[in-house]
């Protein structure tokens, strides 16, 4: 049995009426226990519905079209409502984007913090408040028992950021969804958001899935990465090969795009156009999503299937990549970078 | 909060003197002169002289900024005049009757909770689906419905065919029923909407979705952490209909014979008794604003945010 | 289509049909609505009147057809009377501003300071029971809230670029204010004026009903409720019927109403 997160073909779906629109397909990936797994792309290509329907929390209209999740080798789409509850949290716990409203702002943080660990834990509610202060605690937080006498709105976003952490990790879950933990937050609060959530992951074992679209965060963070274009997993493997080797079109053009002060008087790369729109997608089924806006793109490339081709040598860490032009090993001998381009 | 609520009193203040001045001249509105009318009520023949009399004990002959000072120093004593046709005074008239307004607007105000707050977590748990549909139905209907002539059907069904209860007056709680009904059905269609509407926009909120991912119970997160919030912004509008529901008891209070001080005030109607009528609205009109005084702090009640910070009130 | 808008269209079709009866009715009604015969007095819905007749023996059926006229032209005069003093009074406030707008504002939140319809039954009852006054107590009443919130749609266009364009060029205010503020507000007025004709029909039959309102023998619905009403054990007619022309009006209206503000959809307009 394997221990973690397994997903596999996993496929969702708005619908209306008369059409339905792809926002994640076929998305596959492992994240073993003690590990953490980057879910690196642009806003709106799918990273967030891939959270949320793991969770199966998606919003009305979006269903999980095909596809298997497992934990702990349990089939998390085969469970009922009352199970699937159950496992929320303490399973598979989340850390949504914007600690601003992900916190109720007329309940006092000690009431949520009691509510949630009475609820689920079963405790009582002195020990529940022992627990929660222990944990924030934990977290770096100043006199935890004011904190849990005040509201939200009191507090700043790193502050509400760690008791959110502080609120999922009482449950001590085996896989914790981190969604852009840290896009909304200052600079200077985002280091140290990123430092704890490191420590309880050698602390708890648990497995983070870091969904970002930072590559620095990734790069900080991660064990493995794969990268999220248009609602698929367009390249993924080891933090380290993936950003020394990139092989994937689009994932040259991310890290092209980062500035570095090494690199002075290169060009930024970037990528012409803009992330496909759900209905865009529908168009560009048949062949590789990143065409359109891809520097090497063919007439092939645009209606075929995309292969899944190994970049990674024999007895290394396995390194794919989805391209018709990326062939196996070889991974720069198609293309210089276009930093050189465009020089 | 000490500050703002300084603020609400002084606006009060200056409410109270409008009203005040409005009430007054509300009552020059009468057809005729109101020394005949007295006269006519205590049956004595309209002379020259017997006007005149009647008009000094009256007060009417001097200026009328002089007429509202002397009516409001009496106002402020609690003295709102007396009743044309019983001789008693207006403030004791009414008092007596008031009680049983407030026991039937409270009744009226629990059917409307009780109909309102559970149709329309329902309609927006089951957004979409029969529940909702027939919530959106019930609201319109609801919302249509004249209460007199629901106050009518009630007694006809429940009083007159299928004898469940009194057809009207006031005593045991069981007269309380049906003028309950007709008073808060209309009213908890149009809350079970706006509580819906509220409701689902707090469902979509970002701290609902996270504690359902905390894996807490669906009744803990409808009832505890999207209840509260979704009832703001029906507590403001509750403050607003408060004037319906008082307006709505004088009808119901001639429907079902309830001796409050609605029916009382419609008997006066055409009793011609104008001090009562006057003495009424301006007794309404005081019990409305502290009314919705009393909503707006517990506005600021239910928002810590307002409680805490002390910032001004929507 | 969708099923707000096809409700709409439903509660459109009613008004339509309701309007044309009442404008018809001198020759839709079966009977005289006035006619008294003692003889045939509280007969059930049958040949002879096919909604039954009162106690002085009047066709119920045409008393309600007259009686649609009656309903309606009130509530429209009645609506006419306030959308008038709203706009004016509204925009004068927020064109003008200063020690106007401050009167005006005053005298607003002293008449929303009461309850209103107490304050409605306190100008009728004053005046007198008759319809004329009951229309002219409403109306006293009801201006306000439409002139509130013209002064705030009257204030944010005001500072729109348009407008100061338009005073850039020499336009007058008359001009600009006809020409460019009215233009922009009738719409949201006329939603409103449609979501509150149901409720002014209300309260018009409530205070007939009260008998305040439109007199004996003018067939007005809530005036036929309240005459119907010593008589519902044994003609229970008399009760169904009124009561149900005004449900059916007042939800058609009701119906139209919620699908123009769904169709404008100005979320401010939802917390009237």
């Amino acid at each position: 049995m394997f221990l973690g997160l397994q997903v596999e073909q996993l496929s969702t779906a708005f619908f209306t009426p008369r059409e339905q629109f792809h926002a994640v397909s076929n998305v596959s990936f492992n994240l073993n226990k003690g590990e953490v797994l980057g879910l690196v792309g642009e806003s709106a290509c799918g990273k967030s519905i891939t959270a949320l329907s793991l969770l199966r929390l998606l919003p009305p209209g979006a269903r999980i079209v095909s596809g298997r999740v497992h934990l702990n080798g349990t089939d998390l789409l085969a469970l009922n409502q009352h199970e699937m509850r159950n496992l929320r949290g303490k399973g598979l716990a989340c850390i949504f984007q914007d600690p601003h409203t992900a916190l109720n702002p007329v309940r006092s943080i000690g009431v949520q913090f009691i509510e949630t660990l009475k609820d689920r834990l079963g405790l009582n509610r002195d020990e529940a408040v022992a627990m929660a202060v222990n944990m924030l605690d934990r977290l770096g937080l100043p006199v935890p028992e004011k904190v849990m006498r005040q509201y939200p709105f009191q507090l700043s976003g790193g502050m509400k950021q760690r008791v959110i952490i502080a609120l999922a990790l009482c449950l001590q879950p085996e896989i914790l969804i981190a969604d852009e933990p840290t896009t909304a937050l200052d600079v200077t609060v985002q280091a140290q958001v990123l430092w704890e959530l490191n420590r309880l992951k050698k602390e708890l074992g648990a497995g983070i899935l870091l969904i970002s679209h930072n590559m620095g965060v990734i790069a900080g963070m991660a064990d493995r990465v794969a990268v999220m274009y248009g609602g698929t997993i367009v390249e993924s493997g080891p933090v380290k090969s993936v950003f020394t080797r990139p092989a994937h079109p689009y994932t040259r053009g991310l890290l092209g795009s980062i500035p570095r002060l090494d690199q002075k008087n290169k060009r930024l790369c970037f990528i012409r156009g803009q992330p496909p729109g759900l209905a865009e997608l529908n168009r560009l089924k048949e062949g590789c999503v990143f065409s359109p806006r891809c520097d090497l793109a063919t007439a092939h490339c645009c209606n075929h299937p995309v292969p899944s081709v190994q970049v990674s040598s024999p007895g290394e860490e396995i390194h794919t990549a989805a391209c018709h032009r990326v062939t196996a090993g070889g991974v720069a001998s198609i293309y210089t970078c276009c930093r050189e381009d465009h020089e | 909060m000490s500050y703002y609520i300084i603020k609400r009193l002084s606006y009060l203040f200056l409410v109270m003197l409008g009203v005040s001045i409005l009430t007054f001249g509300l009552s020059r509105l009468t057809p005729g002169d109101p020394a005949e009318l007295v006269l006519a009520t205590r049956g004595v023949e309209p002379t020259r002289e017997a006007i005149s009399a009647i008009r000094q004990e009256l007060g009417l002959d001097v200026p009328l900024p002089v007429q509202y000072v002397r009516w409001t120093k009496k106002l402020l004593q609690g003295d709102l005049g007396r009743s044309f046709r019983t001789g008693q005074p207006v403030s004791r008239e009414i008092a007596s009757r008031f009680p049983a307004t407030v026991q039937l607007t409270l009744a009226g105000l629990l059917v409307m909770l009780c109909i309102a707050i559970p149709t329309g977590i329902l309609a927006a748990i089951f957004k979409n689906t029969i529940p909702d549909h027939c919530s959106r139905v019930f609201a319109l209907v609801g919302a249509s419905i004249p209460s007199f002539w629901l106050g009518l059907l009630l007694i006809t069904w429940f009083a007159v065919r299928i004898p469940l209860f009194p057809v009207m007056g006031r005593g045991t709680v069981r007269h309380l029923v049906l003028p309950a009904l007709a008073l808060g059905v209309g009213m908890s269609a149009r809350y079970a909407r706006l509580l819906r509407a509220s409701l689902l926009e707090v469902l979509g909120q970002d701290y609902i979705r996270a504690a359902r991912a905390r894996g807490l119970r669906e009744q803990l997160v409808i009832l505890n952490n999207a209840l509260k919030n979704a009832l703001l912004p029906v507590v403001t509008a509750f403050g607003m209909s408060l004037g319906h529901l008082l307006g709505g008891t004088v009808i119901i209070e001639t429907i079902f014979a309830w001796p409050g001080v609605g029916r009382f005030v419609v008997e006066a109607i055409f009793n011609r008794d104008y001090p009562v009528l006057q003495g009424y609205v301006l007794f309404m009109a005081v019990v409305f604003v502290l009314l919705n005084l009393a909503v707006d702090l517990s506005y600021r009640f239910f928002d810590p945010r307002i409680r805490l910070e002390g910032g001004q009130g929507k | 289509m969708l099923l707000k808008d096809r409700l709409a269209l439903v509660g459109l079709i009613i008004i339509v049909v309701i309007v044309t009866a009442g404008m018809l009715a001198p020759r839709l009604a079966p009977h005289d609505p006035l006619h008294i015969d003692l003889s045939l007095r509280l007969e059930p819905p049958g040949k002879q009147f096919i909604l039954g007749s009162d106690h002085l023996g009047r066709c119920v059926l045409s008393r309600l057809l007259y009686g649609t006229g009656v309903s309606l032209k009130t509530s429209f005069l009645v609506l006419g009377m306030i959308m008038t003093a709203g706009i004016f009074f509204g925009t004068l406030s927020g064109y003008c501003g200063g020690l106007i707008d401050n009167i005006i504002i005053s005298v607003i939140d002293v008449l929303l300071a009461f309850p209103g319809l107490v304050l409605a039954l306190a100008i009728a009852g004053m005046l007198g029971p008759s319809l004329t006054n009951v229309m002219i107590a409403i109306a006293a009443v009801h201006w306000v809230g439409y002139a509130r919130i013209i002064r705030g749609m009257v204030i944010s266009i005001k500072e729109k670029e348009y407008v100061l364009a338009a005073r850039a060029c020499g336009s007058n205010s008359l001009q600009i204010v006809i020409r460019h503020i009215l233009p922009n507000i009738l719409s949201p007025i006329i939603v409103l004026a449609t979501l509150d004709m149901g409720s002014i029909i209300l309260t018009i039959s409530g205070l007939s009903f009260l008998g305040l309102g439109a007199q004996p023998p003018n067939p007005e619905w809530g005036a036929m409720l309240n005459d119907g009403r010593t008589y519902m054990q044994v003609a229970p007619w008399l009760m169904y019927f009124p009561g149900l022309a005004i449900l059916v009006t007042v939800m058609a209206f009701n119906l139209m109403g919620d699908g123009l503000r769904d169709l404008f959809d100005p979320r401010s307009l939802r917390r009237l």
